[in-house]
């Protein structure tokens, strides 16, 4: 089995770059790549907006949130995966988990620039109230593999009513803004609450400086 | 949106206006087109060029040390060296500059300032010392003044003013160099000195006009006839062509024209600012079912050890032990994947929280390499619950969390992969980059290789390799060839593998251990290395919290025949070590090693490095020995630069391979160590909280 391997190993090697576990995603095999990154001369395609599949669909309401993430355009399901202390964690099909307490983003993973934790409380309250002052705390993780954590002051306003399209087709909403600033951020979420029930059926949240803002909708 | 986007972006990286008006000459140093300015790169930053044209050709790499200071090494082709139709000579330089002034700080009128001294210790072809000033007088021009002394002083050069304080100033020493390779202090600021100036024009974002006039001469040059100065003004342009490329073009001394392109990079910039790796499992907070194992595709096992290594295994992280007793569970695993241990440990913990039974309170993990333990990190589970997700986790985790030697208890109950053969190996093809070799700036061998690797036990090794070049029969330039009463222990080095046979690059059985409290061990029987085969032991001493660690390694080797098959020559030789290493908090890292050479000879290394905490290093060193510096030959002594370069930082994706290169100013027999893989200083302190663990803890949550 093993001289097999070997035999057709090298046979291929006219035409491949490298085989063999010790050679699997190595310098070798992705020096061209590397070189191309490293002098910004070419960059990686960005992923291409994935359907919605139908057992996502079809897990129910509550199970499963369509985000999109507003600077590339991708648009992707994500089903409930945990929930730990009132943030629900919900995932990707390709590994990339996002998480909200109370719709508040709090956290994601496996994006260029994760959020790694927030502190939100309060926030959702003043939402659903449409006005108030919160305090956050976001924190992010830097090329420096340290942590840095960006205190916030809010401010929320509320805008009124309009009219948004969901999947399930357009309906009326009233939006309201959270106005956000802090030494080293600032940004304005908008999220629009559902007329009758005051819950919130769509928000634009930012995630991180190079990633931009995300935009949510529960299923 | 997008406006947003970039106020966000903006704030958060801090804008530096100087640095994007940064242009380099063709030295390769931040400058105008031959004159430096007071300008410098952002701090970390490291600089690649080339500067052409048809009497010189220079290749530089630069690092901003700090955010004052930065060094340059270069490479020089000089066409023509003794004269019209002579051949032309490879020459090493190195450069250091410190700005010892920011532009306003003593007020708005206040210039930056800078000090440097060009090609200090190499052959003293380009030796130069200047002082200059540079100011900007819009937001897009800039001027910049100074005065220089060597060959930056033979434009209308004027008596030294420093001869005020003293005959030593008047004259500049312009006897042979000797050896080269030591500083040149006698000479700086001595001699003639003269002014140059310049200004630059930053026409749009990416085009910026150069004018200078230029105090270098070309005097030598002149004298030989090889190089005309008709006018000692130069012009030229600045293209930034991609962020980190800039190509330049220059109209020199109204004789010749010369290209440029700069290439550069800064470590503390990541383009993929997190990195990319799929995210881990969420904690499972106790009373909670196991559901989300299945969204990672994972099966439980039949028993807690199955499920906790099926678990862990998407991770790249093999389970080496799992003992669980009352409320508390131990484990230990080994990492493959993972460039920061505080990381995979943050991985291992959640599919814990996953996998074991809600009674568990306490984890105990134990990070391995190379088959030893290397810590033990104590979290309480109510901890992990208590923390994922908040803005604060990483280091409220590590403020709960208790940090020790592993091992401190008994040994547990080892797990082995029934899946897991043991035996790995890997066909490729490999490229070998021999950089200022000799007479030849850039030599390369291509061809395949065969690797295999069986692990006996967790911490028992064998490996090999075996390459194949592409090249045949061959031979490398000749290095400058000084005869000493000196072994060749490394000057030998070209004529190995060079028969265009296969070549044994390496063959060794490894064993590590820990011999007690805070001390690790290493021994390796075999072909160490391309030039000699033998035994190499190492003991080290480095507590979990320690930025300090003392290593003592000892070394019997034996040449081996130049065809790198089995053979073995006469000659053999005892070397070793004594090594203090300590990793500072702002950075930088130093090592000291004693004892004795290849060669012989006896004496120490000294080593700087600055490192980054995303894995980026970029160092220097040097080793001074009992052998004189005639018999060493030319370069004096043994020294260099030397970059290692995480591969994550680039392919975004986690991972451990990195490669590094050093820069050596010359190899030859003075100062040479042998080349053994896997000691232990590195693969230790990569899971000590006082070491990378610690320093990378921000990543424990991602």
């Amino acid at each position: 089995m093993m001289i097999r391997n070997v035999a057709i190993c090298m046979a291929l090697l006219g035409g491949t770059v490298a085989c063999g576990p010790l050679n699997k995603g190595g310098m070798a095999a992705r020096a061209a790549e590397t070189v191309g990154v490293m002098t910004g001369l070419r960059k990686a395609a960005p992923p291409a907006p994935p359907a919605i599949p139908t057992a996502a669909l079809a897990a129910g309401p509550g199970n499963v949130l369509m985000v999109t993430l507003l600077g590339r355009g991708a648009v992707a399901p994500l089903t409930r995966v945990g929930e730990n202390n009132g943030v629900v964690t919900w995932r990707t099909a390709k590994g990339v988990t996002l998480s909200f307490q109370d719709d508040i983003l709090t956290a994601s993973r496996g994006l260029n620039e994760d959020l790694m934790g927030a502190d939100v409380d309060g926030v959702a309250a003043a939402i659903r109230a449409g006005t108030g002052t919160t305090q956050r705390v976001h924190s992010f993780l830097d090329s420096e593999d340290q942590i840095k954590a960006r205190a916030l002051t809010c401010t929320v306003t509320k805008i009124g009513p309009e009219t948004i399209t969901t999947v399930a087709g357009p309906s009326e909403a009233i939006k309201v803004d959270e106005t956000c600033d802090g030494s080293a951020l600032q940004f304005t979420n908008n999220y629009w609450l559902d007329a009758i029930g005051g819950n919130i059926v769509q928000s634009q949240q930012v995630l991180a400086p190079s990633v931009g803002f995300i935009r949510v909708n529960p299923l | 949106m997008t406006k947003l986007i970039a106020i966000l972006t903006a704030l958060l990286a801090g804008t530096n206006a100087a640095a994007q008006d940064l242009t380099y000459t063709l030295y390769g140093t931040p400058g105008l087109i031959e004159m430096p300015t007071a300008q410098a790169a952002p701090d970390g930053q490291v600089t690649s060029s080339l500067g052409l044209f048809k009497q010189q050709q220079r290749g530089s790499f630069s690092f901003q040390l700090t955010p004052r200071l930065s060094g340059t090494f270069r490479y020089a082709g000089i066409a023509e060296n003794s004269g019209p139709g002579t051949n032309g000579t490879f020459d090493r330089s190195f450069d250091l500059r410190y700005r010892f002034l920011d532009e306003g700080q003593f007020g708005d009128w206040t210039p930056a300032m800078a000090i440097g001294v060009q090609d200090f210790m190499g052959t003293g072809k380009l030796s130069s010392e200047y002082i200059v000033a540079s100011k900007s007088i819009t937001p897009a021009l800039i001027a910049s003044a100074g005065i220089g002394w060597g060959r930056m002083g033979t434009q209308g050069g004027f008596a030294n003013p420093f001869s005020v304080l003293g005959d030593h100033f008047t004259e500049r020493d312009t006897s042979g160099i000797g050896l080269g390779g030591k500083p040149s202090f006698n000479k700086f600021f001595t001699g003639d000195a003269a002014l140059f100036g310049g200004i630059s024009w930053q026409y749009s974002d990416k085009l910026t006009f150069k004018a200078e006039y230029s105090s270098d001469a070309y005097a030598t040059e002149a004298n030989l006839g090889t190089f005309d100065v008709k006018t000692p003004v130069n012009v030229g342009l600045s293209y930034r062509w991609k962020p980190g490329v800039t190509l330049d073009a220059a109209y020199l001394y109204g004789a010749q024209f010369a290209v440029g392109a700069t290439f550069d990079l800064n470590p503390r910039d990541r383009a993929v600012v997190s990195g990319v790796e799929a995210a881990p499992v969420p904690v499972r907070v106790r009373g909670q079912n196991t559901a989300a194992m299945a969204s990672w595709g994972i099966t439980s096992g039949t028993t807690v050890s199955d499920a906790v290594r099926i678990g862990l295994r998407p991770e790249g992280i093999a389970v080496n032990g799992l003992t669980i007793d009352v409320n508390t569970a131990r484990i230990r695993y080994t990492n493959t994947r993972f460039r920061s241990e505080a990381q995979a440990l943050g991985r291992v913990a959640r599919v814990l929280t996953q996998t074991l039974p809600d009674r568990i309170s306490r984890f105990t993990l134990e990070p391995m390499q190379a088959g030893i333990a290397l810590s033990s990190t104590t979290l309480q589970r109510g901890d992990l619950e208590r923390l994922e997700n908040t803005a604060r986790a990483a280091s409220d985790l590590r403020a709960a969390a208790d940090f020790g030697d592993a091992g401190r208890t008994s040994p547990l109950a080892t797990i082995t992969d029934p899946d897991d053969p043991g035996f790995t190996w890997g066909i490729g093809p490999y490229a070998r980059l021999i950089l200022f070799n000799g007479n030849d700036p850039v030599q390369v061998d291509i061809g395949l290789e065969l690797k295999a690797r069986y692990q006996i036990s967790p911490n028992m090794l064998i490996k090999g390799g075996i390459r194949q070049s592409a090249l045949g029969k061959r031979t490398w330039a000749e290095e400058f060839d000084a005869p000493n009463d000196y072994y060749d222990v490394r000057t030998d080095g070209a004529k190995y593998g060079v028969h265009g046979s296969p070549v044994i690059t390496d063959l060794t059985l490894s064993h590590y251990g820990r011999s007690g409290a805070d001390i690790y061990s290493r021994v390796t029987v075999g072909y160490l290395e391309q030039m000699y085969g033998g035994i190499s032991a190492e003991l080290l001493w480095k507590p979990v919290d320690s930025r300090l660690a003392i290593g003592a390694e000892l070394n019997y080797a034996r040449q081996r025949d130049f065809d790198m098959g089995f053979g073995f020559q006469d000659f053999d030789t005892v070397t070793g070590h004594l090594s203090a290493h300590y990793s500072f908090d702002n950075g930088f890292h130093t090592e000291v090693s004693a004892g004795r050479y290849l060669a012989g000879d006896w004496g120490a290394t000294f080593a700087l490095d600055r490192e980054f905490d995303n894995g980026w290093k970029v160092g220097a060193y040097f080793t001074l020995t009992d052998m004189p510096f005639e018999e060493f030959g030319e370069g004096s002594f043994d020294k260099g630069l030397r970059v290692t370069v995480p591969t994550d930082f680039f392919l975004g994706n986690a991972s451990r391979s990195e490669v590094s290169t050093s820069l050596a100013s010359l190899t030859r027999d003075g100062g040479a160590r042998l080349e053994v893989d896997g000691r232990l200083y590195d693969i230790v302190r990569d899971g000590h909280v006082g070491g990378p663990m610690g320093d990378t803890w921000g990543r424990v949550w991602r």
